[in-house]
């Protein structure tokens, strides 16, 4: 497997690739040290932080240095390398700030087809992964990441479900709208049925034997950020669509209407991200 | 090859449309702009009644006469359309439409709250049957507190005046004056020929309530079934994240169904369970809550009344304005906030029940001020 490291030079730039080098050392993968600078005056920052990041490594990693725009290099460099994995880091930027200067962890999240790995808030050792899932394909996607991640570090995975549903007519199941993961799994609800196999995918990658399902009940975003602050979590994994082809020009339509929560989570999680992306 | 087989899918599309819900949606549609007309005629005789017998005096009265008006009648609609043929009538001044049609919409709103009543006193779990209601409920009155304001503004300082000549324009009037003064005429002198002046004329309004009332529930039945599932909006589920797409949907679907409460049932079939995702819902009825007024609207152009339809314009943009304000600067504090009251209120009996008392003491309590 092969993963892409970035720097801009910055202390939050460089906590995420050590984050990122932790995980490539436990998944024996080949690592690619990114560095972008915003200009040419900027690359001996870069350079100098390249430098430091061959530290965290026992043989030298390949380095490559990109100069223009961090997010629209870094998704050049990660396509046309055909990486696994890449690694940044997020300013954190949110509200006001977010909209007027945008956030390249954010582009990338969205943008990016390869699993991006943004690193927030404190590292490097990662104990505990909360593997969130849709309920679908997506949710395996990031399953079966996070049984890998748990595999290599010895994590505790917890698979965790939010349901935000209400009743809309007086028809519906009621009593499957506030269960727990454990109620759901032995009545074998749809939500039951997807966690099982979710645990069941987590098995398959070889996670540790060590991992619980979890059904919460509440807006998304906001039961998932809950979940990572008072669970202690040090990885966060989502599983997220990738927004259909649209005709040239029209990108601008793209970007809005088939947005998706992975960019609100990393916005609302205090904690490294990893952003499965797919169809 | 590729266009006779567009050509014939589109062929087969249009030989699908059902011609018996055609059909029922013209007569809705004919005995909808009867209704109104009679009760343009008969609303007359109810002036000195309403501002007397009900003491509907200013703007804070009409906004609980339309609220607990539309409790009795369990619809919203036909209290907006009464409301345009008082004003007509001269019983009620521009003001007091606006608010007794933001009224009807209050009460209206009653409706899926008191559907989930039913469920929970049938022993299903109270908080979850009452979800959907309470946040029907609350969304529309937050939406339509502020909207008040932005009405009155628009109202006093005649922004939207302009458009009068716009709807004199519609020419609406003459035609329908051909087509049913004679109907009305008809029923005016049968009811004469039984009753006492004042008293006929009360007996042609309370017939045009009445058919009004039918050819609203007419129309509902002349929709075709939208299966939600089976159709482009299948795929809606990726697109339903943005606040601001769900929000055209229901403004969209509301456009054509007229009713908040059947636009929300048509989504029905989009979750086999019967659910919908928290995410959705809020801004679904806020788009809902603006073209819910359509139906409002054709009346005011049926009555032939430029102020009237000024009214309703006004209450459509005065609804749109807040809510985009809400969409655009504050919608997650704001979903975050009415789900909170709504989990509160279903929480225990004693909090549903006092805020049931709430929700009909304000409009009594509005009637009486002065």
């Amino acid at each position: 497997m092969r993963i892409l490291l970035c720097t801009d030079g910055t202390p939050l730039a460089e906590n995420a690739v050590r984050f990122g080098a932790l995980i490539a050392q436990a998944g024996e993968m080949a690592v690619t040290l990114l560095g972008v600078a915003a200009s040419p005056e900027a690359e001996a920052l870069v350079r100098a932080s390249l430098a430091r990041a061959q530290t965290l490594f026992p043989a030298r990693a390949d380095e490559k240095i990109r100069t223009g725009r961090a997010a629209a290099e870094i998704i050049a460099e990660a396509e046309g390398g055909a990486y696994d994995l890449l690694v940044a880091g997020s300013r954190g930027r949110r509200g006001l700030a977010r909209l007027i200067f945008g956030s390249v962890a954010s582009q990338l999240a969205r943008y990016a087809r390869v699993p991006a790995l943004i690193v927030k808030g404190q590292g490097p050792a990662v104990r505990r992964v909360l593997a969130c899932t849709s309920g679908d394909v997506r949710g395996e996607r990031a399953a079966r990441w996070g049984g890998q991640i748990a595999r290599w570090l010895n994590a505790e995975v917890t698979v965790l479900h939010v349901m935000s549903q209400m009743a809309l007519s007086p028809q519906a199941k009621l009593d499957e709208l506030f269960e727990t993961a454990e109620q759901a799994m032995a009545q074998g609800t749809r939500e039951g049925k997807h966690l099982a196999r979710t645990l069941e995918l987590l098995r398959e990658q070889g996670a540790a034997a060590n991992m619980r399902p979890k059904l919460r009940h509440g807006l998304v975003v906001d039961e998932v950020a809950a979940e990572a602050n008072e669970g202690g979590y040090d990885l966060v994994i989502i599983g997220a669509h990738e927004a259909p082809e649209m005709p040239e020009g029209w990108a601008w339509l793209k970007d809005y209407v088939f947005d998706d929560v992975a960019d609100q989570i990393i916005s609302a999680v205090n904690r490294p991200v990893l952003v499965v992306r797919g169809k | 090859m590729s266009t006779p087989s567009i050509w014939t899918r589109r062929i087969k599309r249009l030989r699908r449309i059902n011609r018996r819900k055609v059909a029922i949606f013209v007569v809705s549609l004919f005995l909808f702009i009867l209704a109104i007309q009679l009760l343009k005629s008969g609303a007359k005789v109810l002036v000195p009644f309403i501002r007397e017998g009900l003491a509907v005096k200013n703007a804070w009265n009409a906004l609980g006469f339309g609220w607990l008006f539309a409790y009795v009648v369990l619809s919203g609609s036909p209290v907006a359309a009464t409301a345009l043929t008082f004003f007509d009538a001269g019983a009620i001044d521009r003001m007091g439409t606006f608010a007794m049609i933001a009224g009807s919409r209050f009460g209206a709103s009653f409706i899926v709250l008191g559907l989930g009543f039913v469920y929970a006193m049938r022993g299903h779990e109270r908080k979850v049957s009452v979800a959907m209601g309470l946040l029907s409920f609350l969304v529309t009155y937050t939406i339509y507190l502020p909207a008040l304001g932005v009405g009155y503004w628009l109202l006093q300082s005649g922004a939207l005046d302009w458009l009068h000549p716009t709807a004199a324009k519609s020419g609406l009037g003459s035609l329908m004056d051909v087509v049913f003064n004679p109907l009305v005429g008809g029923a005016n002198a049968t009811f004469a020929a039984f009753l006492p002046s004042t008293w006929a004329q009360m007996g042609v309004f309370g017939l045009g309530f009445g058919v009004l009332w039918y050819s609203l529930n007419l129309i509902d039945h002349s929709l075709p079934d939208m299966k939600l599932k089976e159709s482009a909006f299948g795929g809606m589920a990726r697109l339903m994240y943005r606040p601001a797409v769900t929000f055209a949907l229901g403004a969209g679907i509301t456009s054509l169904t007229m009713s908040v409460s059947v636009s929300l049932s048509l989504l029905v079939p989009l979750s086999a369970r019967g659910y919908i995702r928290r995410e959705n819902v809020i801004p679904y009825i806020m788009g809902a809550n603006i073209t819910t007024f359509v139906d409002t609207l054709v009346a005011s152009l049926v009555i032939s009344n430029p102020g009237a339809f000024v009214v309703v314009l006004v209450e459509m943009v005065s609804v749109a304005i807040v809510s985009l304000v809400i969409l655009l600067l504050a919608y997650r504090p704001y979903e975050r906030a009415v789900l909170r009251v709504v989990e509160v209120i279903g929480e225990s009996r004693r909090n549903l029940a006092v805020f049931l008392l709430v929700i009909v003491g304000i409009p009594v309590a509005l009637m009486f001020v002065r």
